[in-house]
């Protein structure tokens, strides 16, 4: 049985609210935690220290919470579903009714980037239904810009007031419908590629980046990134639309490489973002591959095509 | 001993299943041992062949022998001194003759992407070196499905040490030949890409170790 307002529900219950102080989290954090923790539910924290250290003080004991404070939890959003659904599955395994978590999305009003957590917030409406799973994303209402707080709106069934009232979000999209954010142009895309192969082959691609990476990219980030644009070069040519093309950025440290095609992409808004079947006839392995590599990974469907953005920078960090 | 040469013709170079062209790779294998052993037993220092192996590659079943014999030929290899030049046209077989050049420990440059042969190197079943992707995934698990019932241990041990590139699809090709055989599978080497995707794959049968300092200097 589950404990709270998600007793009856199946899957993931997902909902957010907004805090402008220290004591408005208070108000919404620890009575989440505490409920959770009288019905002997496993709770997972994933906020920063900060963060952490205010919930340590204001529970009774905390003996029975996880704290997880490693910074990969949160270092892509794919490799966040894939983390916590082991997590998942270890404590279900255990016996578990229900498993709490709270944790910080990055976006810039927290220092990180926003970049891709707008599909993670709307996949993991589904991708967590086969768990037992209540879910809480506190977002501080002094920092968070407006554009994210709109993909908020929309990616949360319910939303909770500053004092703790949950109510059903009518502004909530269904993730198969969802329209995520823009992808953000990077500059040294105005640039003029230093890589330019039509008709690319995924030999030809690795070769190009090997070539322009070596002395721009540590080894471990080189290797990611020769893996993940020969997988998204494979998918172009296997499931895409000739022709295809691939180009390659770079400057001291960094490198960009887009791999395009004609068609119209993947209808799946959420690819990439969990495992498929290894012989799935559709395929969607080798991009949920490529998300778990130590690179940003950008899907941009536009009228002329689809795109995948590889972005690598020396000294990325790794799992 | 000088140096002595004999052509023979190309029929007479291999033994055959009866009333087939396609070859016996036993029967095969057991001439070329006795023809090395005779001629080490005569004072010379080794035995060389070349052969033009394209008239027992042109068909699927002939194909399949052959695979079994260059194998077992490149086992042979790595204890006798023993030497053979394979010779294919490509203009007769066309993509059929990489199912066989890529069983072959040294190539024409630009013949293949990738190789899969057997090793001298103790502890070591086959070697797999160059590049495997999706343009030559279906010649890689045709290899794999070819050589696999000659191996004799529960627990594979390959050198993959200079191999620069596995796709996910062919990783998993790999794994799902060793479950299908019982097999664990070992993959040796120092570069970091396989053992990310094996733990990315999640894969059941095959796991990565480093290979030793010994092994790398080889």
């Amino acid at each position: 049985m589950r404990a709270g307002a998600s007793a009856e529900h199946v899957g993931h219950f997902h909902e957010a609210g907004f805090y402008a102080s220290d004591d408005d989290f208070r108000a919404l954090i620890v009575p989440f935690v505490e409920e959770g923790l009288d019905a002997g539910e496993p709770v997972i924290i994933g906020y920063d220290d900060r963060k952490s250290d205010l919930l340590r003080n204001w529970l009774q004991s905390c003996a029975h919470v996880t704290f997880i404070t490693e910074a990969d939890l949160y270092a892509t959003p794919a490799r966040a579903i894939a983390n916590y659904r082991r997590l998942f599955q270890r404590h279900v395994t255990a016996g578990a009714h229900q498993i709490r978590i709270a944790g910080d999305v990055p976006h810039e009003g927290n220092g990180g980037r926003f970049d891709g957590w707008d599909r993670y917030e709307s996949a993991v409406n589904t991708v967590w239904d086969d768990f037992p799973v209540r879910s809480v994303c506190l977002y501080d209402a002094t920092t968070t810009s407006s554009e994210v707080r709109d993909v908020v709106e929309r990616t949360h069934p319910r939303l909770l007031s500053a004092t703790g009232e949950r109510r059903t979000n009518d502004r909530y999209e269904d993730p198969s419908c969802f329209v995520g954010l823009a992808v953000s142009i990077d500059p040294i895309e105005a640039s003029t590629p230093v890589v330019d192969i039509a008709d690319v082959t995924a030999s030809q691609a690795r070769h190009a980046v090997r070539r322009v990476s070596n002395d721009r990219l540590d080894a471990n980030t080189l290797s990611d990134l020769v893996l993940g644009t020969s997988e998204v070069v494979t998918n172009a040519l296997t499931h895409g639309r000739e022709p295809t093309w691939m180009r390659i950025w770079a400057d001291a440290d960094r490198v960009v490489v887009h791999v395009h095609d004609s068609g119209p992409g993947p209808t799946d808004r959420h690819v990439g973002l969990m495992p498929v079947k290894r012989r799935a006839p559709n395929g969607g392995l080798g991009l949920w591959v490529t998300h778990q590599l130590d690179l940003d990974v950008d899907l941009m469907a536009a009228s002329d095509g689809f795109t995948v953005r590889l972005r690598a920078k020396k000294g990325s960090p790794t799992p | 001993m000088a140096a002595a040469s004999r052509a023979i013709a190309a029929a007479d170079y291999y033994v055959y299943q009866p009333n087939s062209d396609v070859l016996d790779a036993d029967r095969s294998l057991a001439m070329y041992v006795a023809a090395a052993q005779s001629a080490i037993a005569d004072g010379y220092s080794g035995l060389r062949a070349v052969v033009d192996a394209t008239p027992v590659a042109r068909s699927r079943a002939q194909r399949e022998t052959l695979a079994e014999l260059e194998f077992l030929v490149d086992q042979q290899m790595a204890v006798l001194p023993f030497a053979v030049l394979c010779a294919y046209d490509v203009t007769q077989l066309g993509s059929a003759a990489d199912e066989l050049i890529c069983l072959h420990p040294f190539v024409g440059s630009g013949a293949v992407d990738f190789q899969v042969y057997a090793d001298a190197e103790p502890g070591i079943d086959f070697v797999i070196v160059g590049e495997v992707d999706a343009s030559n995934g279906d010649v890689f698990a045709t290899a794999l499905r070819r050589l696999w019932p000659l191996t004799t241990s529960d627990t594979l041990h390959i050198d993959v040490e200079a191999l620069r590139f596995i796709g996910q699809r062919q990783l998993v090709t790999l794994d799902q030949t060793a479950v299908q055989h019982s097999t664990a599978v070992v993959l040796h080497t120092r570069e970091r890409f396989p053992r990310r995707l094996v733990e990315l794959l999640d894969l059941t049968a095959v796991r990565v170790e480093p290979t030793t300092s010994e092994e790398g200097l080889r």
